[in-house]
């Protein structure tokens, strides 16, 4: 009968069962020699290579720390692409939280109507960023018959060089981020004010409250961990700024919009020198490292109850 | 009094749509700018006042821009995305059903490098992985090289955990017991159960390997492994001066995501609410 033969392998409770092995574990081999293979592995080799010169198929040379060194004292076009990608995420990440926040709050309990306005804004959130940065960089064309440029003509206002600028490069790629990324901060904001219990605003109404002392006492506070959460998910990915600087101005003008993930490609890719490029990859790493750490120490204790 | 209240609320009602609308009227324009201009002739192009409604309408840029490998980059786009989504699916709820349910040696330190992995931004392995594929496997420019290290996600088992946690234990000992073996217990209970948490998982490695540029545009050197951000980059790169050739490829580029998510709307919103990733 079934029941007898498979006495053996019925369970009894946890103490038992933690001392045999199971070979079903054994599937974890691959999928973790996977990850061995292409994260655990290069993250070491990345660091380990940081301290060598280093080109493709050429041997070794040990150089210490000379490439951090040249990075921090001499390397004028990297100390400018840091400049720009911390210059492009200050801006755009607090600026697309609060855009979006607003449209959220506006969108949010309009029952049927609430699908369709999210249908439009979430729209360029699952459109090819490649394809975006191809159309808008027609859009920013700088001649005065690019498009937004004939749209200004039409309010009266003078044509702008956008992305030929080396003021306007940056404010231009940031309004692109965030006409991009506003859906997907959106729908997360919708989420968390999805759980705010009704009864918060009811007792505050009661209490006289206007809609603006409950914005920020209940409705900004409620949603502190999602604030928190998109912060450090949206400063990290606004950090690794890459295709559509990419495709829409290759770094120019003058290296103003030239970022951080595009010098390392740039060193690595095109000049081979990939050591050196290992180095820049290491003090990206540690400088997210140290973002993301401040970023959770300042908001946790802003928001401490 | 009445009265006044209601047209204050009146009043501000109208004045959240007419933001809503301008709003969507912002995030609308540049995709319909894209398509007229797709079937625009370059004599209406770049006019100003902008010709809002073009007068003569051809199709000639599609068909220039489909016929420039056009359907080879698709081929491979889709090649490239099946294998990896359905393997992080599969790999994903494996790994992350024994994290939830099996007890083993090293498992906390497994798990622990998983998590740590997952915190590591994409650049930081860039170099190294392109020394893996290119020198020791040989795979650069084949489709292998993009799918080999997309295969798991450290990301998808660490959110597999998570929901296999939550299955109640009593439900996987009973098919134990009426003599299921592990790997029929994984593929007829745990996966079927786990459907919500891995079509997420699915819609979003779908995208984010659809859209993958960096990775792709360093291990393929020619058309016969480009996808398609790659091949679209390329495209365009000397034909900066064919407004409307350009464009319309674009248009071949964001088609079949904008379809879809017309199509799956709600999963994609899920998605993102769920996982909380970005694309």
């Amino acid at each position: 009968m079934a029941a007898t033969t498979n006495l053996t392998s019925i369970r009894k409770p946890a103490a038992k069962k933690r001392q045999r092995f199971q070979p079903f574990v054994l599937w974890l081999v691959p999928i973790l020699g996977l990850l061995m293979l292409f994260s655990v592995f290069p993250i070491l080799a990345s660091f380990y290579l940081s301290l060598f010169d280093f080109e493709m198929l050429q041997p070794l040379k040990f150089v210490g720390l000379d490439n951090f060194i040249y990075a921090i004292t001499r390397d004028l076009v990297f100390h400018k692409t840091v400049l720009n990608t911390i210059y492009f995420a200050l801006v755009s990440v607090p600026a697309g939280m609060a855009v979006s926040l607003v449209v959220a709050q506006f969108i949010f309990g309009r029952k049927y109507i609430q699908s369709f306005w999210r249908t439009i804004y979430f729209l360029p959130v699952v459109t090819p960023v490649v394809a975006i940065a191809i159309v808008w960089r027609f859009i920013y064309q700088p001649s005065k018959f690019g498009f937004l440029n004939s749209l200004l003509a039409t309010l009266g206002m003078n044509p702008i060089s956008w992305i030929n600028s080396q003021d306007w490069v940056i404010p231009s790629l940031i309004f692109l981020s965030i006409w991009a990324g506003l859906g997907y901060n959106m729908v997360l904001f919708l989420a968390g004010l999805g759980g705010i219990p009704g009864t918060f605003y009811e007792a505050a109404k009661i209490d006289g409250a206007n809609e603006w002392q409950m914005f920020w006492k209940i409705t900004i506070p409620m949603l502190s961990p999602t604030i928190l959460f998109t912060t450090i998910t949206g400063t990290i990915s606004a950090m690794q700024i890459f295709s559509i600087p990419y495709i829409m101005t290759r770094g120019g003008p003058e290296n103003a919009s030239r970022m951080w993930v595009m010098w390392i490609q740039e060193v690595g890719f095109a000049q081979f020198r990939m050591g050196y490029a290992s180095s820049l990859a290491v003090m990206f790493f540690l400088f997210i490292m140290v973002l993301t750490f401040v970023q959770l120490r300042l908001l946790r204790t802003q928001w401490s109850y | 009094m009445m009265r006044s209240g209601k047209t204050i609320q009146f009043a501000r009602s109208t004045i959240i749509v007419l933001f809503l609308a301008f709003g969507a009227f912002i995030m609308l324009l540049p995709f319909y700018w894209t398509l007229i201009t797709a079937i625009k002739t370059p004599s209406e192009t770049g006019t100003f006042p902008i010709i809002w409604f073009p007068t003569k309408v051809t199709f000639e840029w599609y068909v220039k821009a489909w016929s420039a490998r056009f359907p080879q980059y698709y081929v491979n786009s889709i090649l490239v995305a099946v294998a990896v989504v359905f393997s992080n699916v599969f790999t994903s709820a494996m790994a992350g059903y024994i994290f939830a349910k099996y007890n083993f040696r090293f498992k906390n330190a497994l798990f622990v490098l998983v998590l740590a992995t997952m915190m590591v931004p994409f650049i930081v392995t860039l170099i190294p992985a392109y020394y893996i594929i290119a020198v020791w496997l040989h795979l650069k420019d084949t489709l292998w090289a993009m799918i080999l290290p997309a295969l798991i996600s450290p990301f998808g088992i660490f959110l597999m955990r998570q929901f296999t946690s939550s299955l109640p234990d009593e439900l996987l000992d009973a098919a134990r017991m009426d003599g299921a073996s592990d790997f029929r217990i994984f593929r007829q209970i745990v996966l079927p159960l786990s459907t919500p948490a891995l079509s997420a998982l699915a819609i979003f490695h779908f995208i984010w390997i659809w859209n993958d540029f960096l990775w792709p545009l360093l291990v393929t050197d020619s058309d016969k492994s480009r996808t398609l951000p790659v091949g679209v980059a390329l495209f365009a790169l000397p034909r900066w001066q064919q407004t409307n050739l350009v464009v319309a490829a674009s248009v071949l580029v964001m088609a079949p995501l904008v379809i879809v998510y017309f199509v799956f709307q709600r999963a994609f919103v899920r998605g993102i609410v769920l996982t909380g990733m970005k694309y």
